[in-house]
Order: C-alpha cells, then sequence, then structure tokens
C-alpha cells in the first residue's frame, strides 16, 4: 500500500537540489526556538544583575558603579557551539529504495537538514561517509563554506560494501573537544559493532544520537504472494512467500531492534527508528530535544 | 439448460485470467531488494514454490467468479418439460443456411442440401427425432438412396415421405400480419419452396351470403388458383364473369363493389394493381427494406437480392417478375383476400394465404401446439452463487494478503 509522501521527499524525488531543500525544510521549521547561547562571558551584552556573594569581582562593571555606585556584573550571551559530526552509512544497503526513495538520499536529506540547523546555530559541522570500502572525511568547520561543501559530498554519495565491522576508524573522527555524533543508518548489522561505536563515543566524553532509517516493506513485509528477494551486500536471492514467513520475520526483527536498543541507549545516547515516509522535521525534532541537554 | 445468447460464452475463455495472473506472480522476475534479508527464517524458503491448498482455492474460487459472470451474460436458463410436437416438417432447400419456424403446431425446419449431403438422411432425422420427440415427420426432398447412409435409426416419430426435385430458383416470400403495421415480403433467392405464414380467419362474415366473388373468365390459371383458394377460406363461390379488359376481378358485399384492376406493362413483365376507391384494392405494402421483419436473422444478409415488388408511391404495388406458378398463385391468393376483406370491411390488414396442399397439412386433425419449451431463467441462482463466491473471495484473499 503506498502511502502520500512529505512534500520535501516529493520535491527531493523531483530533482530538487539538496542544499535548498535543507534551507528550505529548517527554514520553515523551528527558527528561533533555540538559540544555542547561554548567558555569562562574552562579547554580545545581554543584561546587568547585582552583584551576589560569591561572584568573581573581576565580573563587575566598574563604570556603572562609578555612575550608580552600586555593584553590577555585566552579561553578556556566551557562544555554547559545539561540534557537530555526520556519519552517514553508505553501505550497499543503503541503496534500497521504496516508493521511489533511496534510503541513501533520505538519510542525505535529513544530514543536510541537520547540518544547516547546526551551522546555523553556530555549530561546527562535519561529515563522515562511512562504509567497508573506504570513508570520506570532512573535518567540522564553522565558516560559512562548510554547509556548501557538504551539500555538495552528501549529492554525490555512491553506495557500496557493508558497515565497517571494526570499529578503529572512530577513533580517526574524534577531537579533544565536546561533540555531537549523529549517525544516520538503517542498523541492520550486529548490534554489538553499534555498541562498540557507542562506548566510544562514551568514553570520549561526546553526546550520541543514532538515527535508524527503515522502509516500510523492511517493518512489515509487506509484499504479496510468491516474491524473489535479495540481499544487497551479499547478493543472495531466494524466492519467499511473504505471507507465510511474515510471522517469523518480524519476530526476529524485533528481537534484533530491541537488541539493538539496548545497544545503542545510554546515558549520552538515543536511538529512534525513523519510516522512510516520515517528514524530515520530525529528525529535526528529536535531534532539538537531544541537543538542548548539551 | 440452455442459453440464451451463446455469444457470450467466448467470455469464459476469461477464466484464463486469473490463471495468468497467477502463473505471472510465480514468475522468476526481477526480485526485490531486502536489507533485512537476514531475518527471513531459513525453512520457509523450500516450500516456497509449492501450491498451497488455500491458494487452489482462491485460484478456483476466481476462476469461477469469471465463469459465472460469463454465464450470466449468456441468458442461461432451465428448460422446463418439453411437450412433444405433434408433426416436424423436414424440407431440403439449396439455400445456405437452415430455419426452423413454427406454423400453426407444425415445426418447420428447411435443411441446406450440403448439410443433408454431409451427414445423411438417417442422422439428421435421428437428430430431429431426439430434439424434438414428434409424433410425425414429414421428409421433403431428395430422397436418393445414396443420401442414406448408416443403419436406420430407432425413431420415436412416423415417417411420411415426399419425393421433391430441387429447382434452381424459386420464390420465396411472406406475409407478416404485425402488430402495428402491416408489411409484405417478398424475396427472390434461391431457397425451397414457397414459404408462407397463415392465420386461421376466424372473422368470416356468417351473412357470406351477401358477399361475391367475381373473376374473369381468361384469367390466368395461376391467377384463378389463387383467388379459388381464397374463395374455399372464405367458403363463397367464386364465380366466372366477362369482366372489361383491365379487370381481374370484382368483390362485392351489399351495395359496396372492389374492383381489382390489372395493366400489362409490357415486356418487362410488370404487374401493376392499381388501387383506389370502387375500383381497386389498398394493400398498404411498405417497401421492401424496412418491410422485412424476418424470423431468423439469417435472411436479413440476403438484403441485397432484387426486389419483386414494391409500394409505388402510397397505394400502387408494383410486382416486378413474371412469377413462377406457385408464387403467382399465392400472391393473387393474398390480393383475392385483402379485396374480400376490404369489401366487407372486416379489416384493412394483410392476411398471408398459402397454397392448398399446405392448408391441408396445417388444418389436419392430429395438428397440437407446437412444443413451446417453457424457460426458467437461472439468472438469479446464478447471481446469488457470484454474490457467494465473491464474498468468500474477499475473506480468502484478506487473510493470506494474496
Amino acid at each position: 500500500m503506498k502511502r502520500e509522501l512529505p512534500s520535501e521527499i516529493g520535491d527531493l524525488l523531483s530533482g530538487a537540489g539538496l542544499a535548498i531543500l535543507a534551507k528550505q525544510i529548517v527554514d520553515g521549521f523551528l527558527i528561533g526556538l533555540h538559540r544555542g547561547t547561554r548567558r555569562g562571558t562574552g562579547t554580545e551584552f545581554s543584561q546587568y544583575r547585582s552583584y551576589q556573594p560569591g561572584d568573581d569581582i573581576r565580573l563587575i562593571d566598574w563604570k556603572m558603579f562609578a555612575r550608580s555606585d552600586r555593584y553590577y556584573i555585566k552579561e553578556s550571551e556566551t557562544e555554547t557551539s559545539i561540534i557537530v559530526r555526520f556519519f552517514l552509512d553508505a553501505s550497499s544497503s543503503m541503496e534500497y529504495r521504496e516508493q521511489e526513495l533511496k534510503r541513501i538520499d533520505y538519510s542525505a536529506l535529513v544530514i543536510a537538514s541537520l547540518a544547516t540547523l547546526a551551522h546555523r546555530q553556530g555549530d561546527s559541522v562535519g561529515l563522515h561517509i562511512v562504509h567497508s570500502q573506504n570513508r570520506i572525511d570532512t573535518a567540522p568547520k564553522r565558516e560559512k563554506n562548510q554547509l556548501n561543501r557538504l551539500y555538495s559530498i552528501l549529492e554525490s554519495v555512491e553506495c557500496e560494501g557493508t558497515w565497517p565491522e571494526t570499529t578503529e576508524w572512530i577513533t580517526e573522527c574524534t577531537s579533544r573537544h565536546r561533540e555531537l555524533w549523529i549517525f544516520c543508518s538503517d542498523m541492520l548489522d550486529d548490534a554489538e559493532s553499534w555498541r562498540s561505536i557507542r562506548e566510544m563515543g562514551e568514553a570520549f566524553g561526546h553526546e550520541m544520537l543514532f538515527f535508524q532509517i527503515l522502509g516500510e516493506t523492511e517493518q512489515t513485509l509487506s509484499l504479496n504472494g510468491v516474491t524473489t528477494v535479495q540481499d544487497p551486500e551479499s547478493r543472495e536471492e531466494r524466492t519467499i512467500r511473504a505471507a507465510s514467513v511474515k510471522e517469523t520475520y518480524l519476530e526476529n526483527l524485533n528481537k534484533y531492534l530491541e537488541e539493538l536498543e539496548d545497544s545503542l541507549t545510554g546515558r549520552r545516547s538515543v536511538h529512534q527508528i525513523f519510516s522512510m515516509n516520515r517528514p524530515v522535521q520530525d529528525l529535526l525534532r528529536a535531534y532539538l530535544q537531544n541537543r538542548s541537554r548539551l | 439448460m440452455s442459453f440464451g445468447m451463446t455469444v457470450w460464452l467466448w467470455l469464459t475463455a476469461a477464466a484464463m485470467i486469473p490463471l495468468i495472473i497467477h502463473l505471472w506472480n510465480r514468475r522468476a522476475g526481477k526480485p526485490h531488494i531486502l536489507p533485512t534479508f537476514r531475518f527471513l527464517p531459513e525453512t520457509s524458503f523450500s516450500r516456497a514454490g509449492s501450491i498451497e491448498l488455500h491458494e487452489i482455492w482462491l485460484l478456483l474460487l476466481r476462476i469461477g467468479l469469471i465463469v459465472l459472470v460469463a454465464l450470466l451474460l449468456t441468458g442461461l436458463f432451465f428448460e422446463g418439460e418439453k411437450e412433444p410436437l405433434q408433426s416436424v416438417k423436414i424440407t431440403e432447400t439449396n439455400a445456405e443456411y437452415s430455419e426452423e419456424w413454427i406454423g400453426d403446431g407444425i415445426l418447420e425446419i428447411s435443411v441446406p442440401t450440403e448439410r443433408i449431403d454431409r451427414v445423411g438422411w438417417w442422422k439428421l432425422l435421428e437428430q430431429v427425432d431426439y430434439d424434438y420427440r414428434p409424433g410425425l415427420m414429414i421428409v421433403e426432398g431428395d430422397l436418393n438412396v445414396d443420401r442414406f447412409r448408416g443403419n436406420v435409426p430407432e425413431l420415436y416419430a412416423d415417417l411420411e415421405w415426399i419425393e421433391r426435385d430441387l429447382q434452381e430458383e424459386f420464390w420465396q416470400a411472406s406475409w407478416l400480419n404485425l402488430d402495428d403495421s402491416q408489411s409484405g415480403y417478398v424475396q427472390r433467392r434461391y431457397g425451397k419452396g414457397v414459404v408462407n405464414r397463415i392465420e386461421d380467419v376466424q372473422d368470416t362474415p356468417s351473412d357470406s351470403e351477401t358477399l361475391q366473388l367475381f373473376i374473369r373468365s381468361d384469367a390466368d390459371p395461376a391467377i384463378r388458383r389463387g383467388f379459388e383458394d381464397v374463395s374455399t377460406l372464405w367458403k363463397i363461390e367464386l364465380t366466372d364473369d366477362d369482366l372489361p379488359e383491365n379487370q381481374i376481378a370484382i368483390a362485392r358485399f351489399g351495395d359496396r363493389e372492389i374492383v381489382l384492376n390489372r395493366t400489362a406493362t409490357g415486356e418487362n413483365s410488370m404487374h401493376r394493381v392499381m388501387p383506389g376507391p370502387q375500383f381497386g384494392v389498398n394493400i398498404p405494402v411498405t417497401v421492401m427494406e424496412d418491410s422485412i421483419e424476418v424470423l431468423n436473422p439469417m435472411v436479413q444478409t440476403e438484403l441485397t437480392h432484387i426486389p419483386v415488388f414494391w409500394m409505388e408511391g402510397k397505394d400502387e404495388l408494383v410486382l416486378n417478375a413474371e412469377p413462377a406458378t406457385g408464387f403467382t398463385q399465392w400472391f393473387y391468393a393474398g390480393v383475392a383476400h385483402q379485396l374480400l376483406k376490404t369489401a366487407t370491411g372486416i379489416d384493412e390488414t394483410i392476411t398471408p394465404e398459402i397454397t392448398e396442399e399446405l392448408r391441408t397439412a396445417l388444418t389436419a386433425e392430429e395438428v397440437s401446439t407446437a412444443g413451446l419449451v417453457e424457460r426458467k431463467s437461472a439468472s438469479t441462482w446464478l447471481f446469488l452463487l457470484l454474490l457467494l463466491m465473491w464474498t468468500a473471495e474477499r475473506i480468502l484473499s484478506q487473510r493470506r494478503d494474496m
């Protein structure tokens, strides 16, 4: 059964550019809801408040004291920018297509939108295209051109191989600063490897968002009659009768998803499953909810 | 069980559609990419290729649905008890097709010569005997011994044989008396004999003493025989009279006199019946194309034949032929009958006439009503069955997601 796709997905399918779409999505979303700043010392004036015992006397505005003969602390908005790293799974299974929409294209749009939002909040954004054959790294930067660079890379992603079996590579994608890691993947590999990633991230002190992008058919096995199915990574083919295998399939899938949930959920990490027909704004909302905790 | 419209039986071929869809669904087509492949149970793969029981039921239901729709369209009906026909007359014809009609309790079947040559008389009679169970079968045609092949069948009916050679060309004509219009129809074609229809004249005036019919003394013998047929039918006397040159006959009823005129038209052999008050008849015959109200649709294909009589203007009947004797007799019997009816003012309807020989056969004491079969439509039962099967199909397909 076909569902109506969100408008931005329709635009994506009709060939609209990733940059324009991402900006449109973010513009139409939660601009102003989250400012990404906190009060403290900084360059941009925020307010005066009375001096309280315990405040650093270096913060007293002496000019104000001269005018009013009272002690005031000058507060400015301080920026809380962090490094946001996006990890896009580019294994063969990301080529999966439903209603003409490829999982990799949907994921690229999600990352482009999240990166746009993060960049507007003053965060440094970086991107890592990951699969077993190769990895494309774009170091996090705040500069204006960074977004265009990301858009360009996301638009030319090619899928091959599998998700890396080992996790050592992740050490090459981190810094000593506070970071937010956002993973976009189908996460249909070994749950243990994902657990390792989560543990490594926690060891570095980073926050992590694991967005698992799945298709409707994958989640429900809504195939008719006898169908030949193929594993995109191993290329193995088998003929199944969907109605007969559906029950066991869903049982196996849910068991794995529970295991994955267990592996990815931690003090600093969140795991969420999204269908490919969900509006991208839903992921932005999830991002903001978790971003505000940082 | 019979079909009203067999042409829809072709639709049963559509019963192949579910089979084709079924096979199409099972074809080894482009595989469906499924990244969650590894969650599929191993044990199910080997059983996927075999047809499961519910699939067979579903397939049969879908085939049955199409067949039922086809049967509904064919107008399937059940036949009631057949009342045996008293007699069937089987006439050999050199036309290319068969015709069947029922006239006053006799079923008349004209069978093409080619078919008789092919199957033989015995086979044909056996089939007619089986189909209609008549008490008597009158067989008319070429009864050469070469045409009786095989063993003599055991027939329910008695047989009566009439030997007759086929001629090259005959007139076949019909008067048709319809509910709303009167029309005449004559067709020149290859056929066997003259096809006539007649209704019993129930409205013969009781005071027939005053109805008189005169014919000119030197009338053509064929015309005279036609008038004689009619006078017998009306139970009046046909009287010879020295009528003027252009008059054929006169009908008198009380002080009313109706004259039938005739004008020779020379080489093209046209006979004209001139109408008009006091000296002619008004035979309301429509033009040929409009008049054809045939019982057998095959006749309609013969419209290209040369018309032999038609109305010239409103009231003038034109006969464009040198008719065969039998036809002339028949034709003038009809005209004479109309003449008498016009004179008596009974009605203006053309009533067709028949030859003496045929009339004798028809009025035989043994004649009974033809065995028209009572039909009970099967559509209600078919519709109920269709509804039932459709419901079952919906339930089964939804449960099995097929």
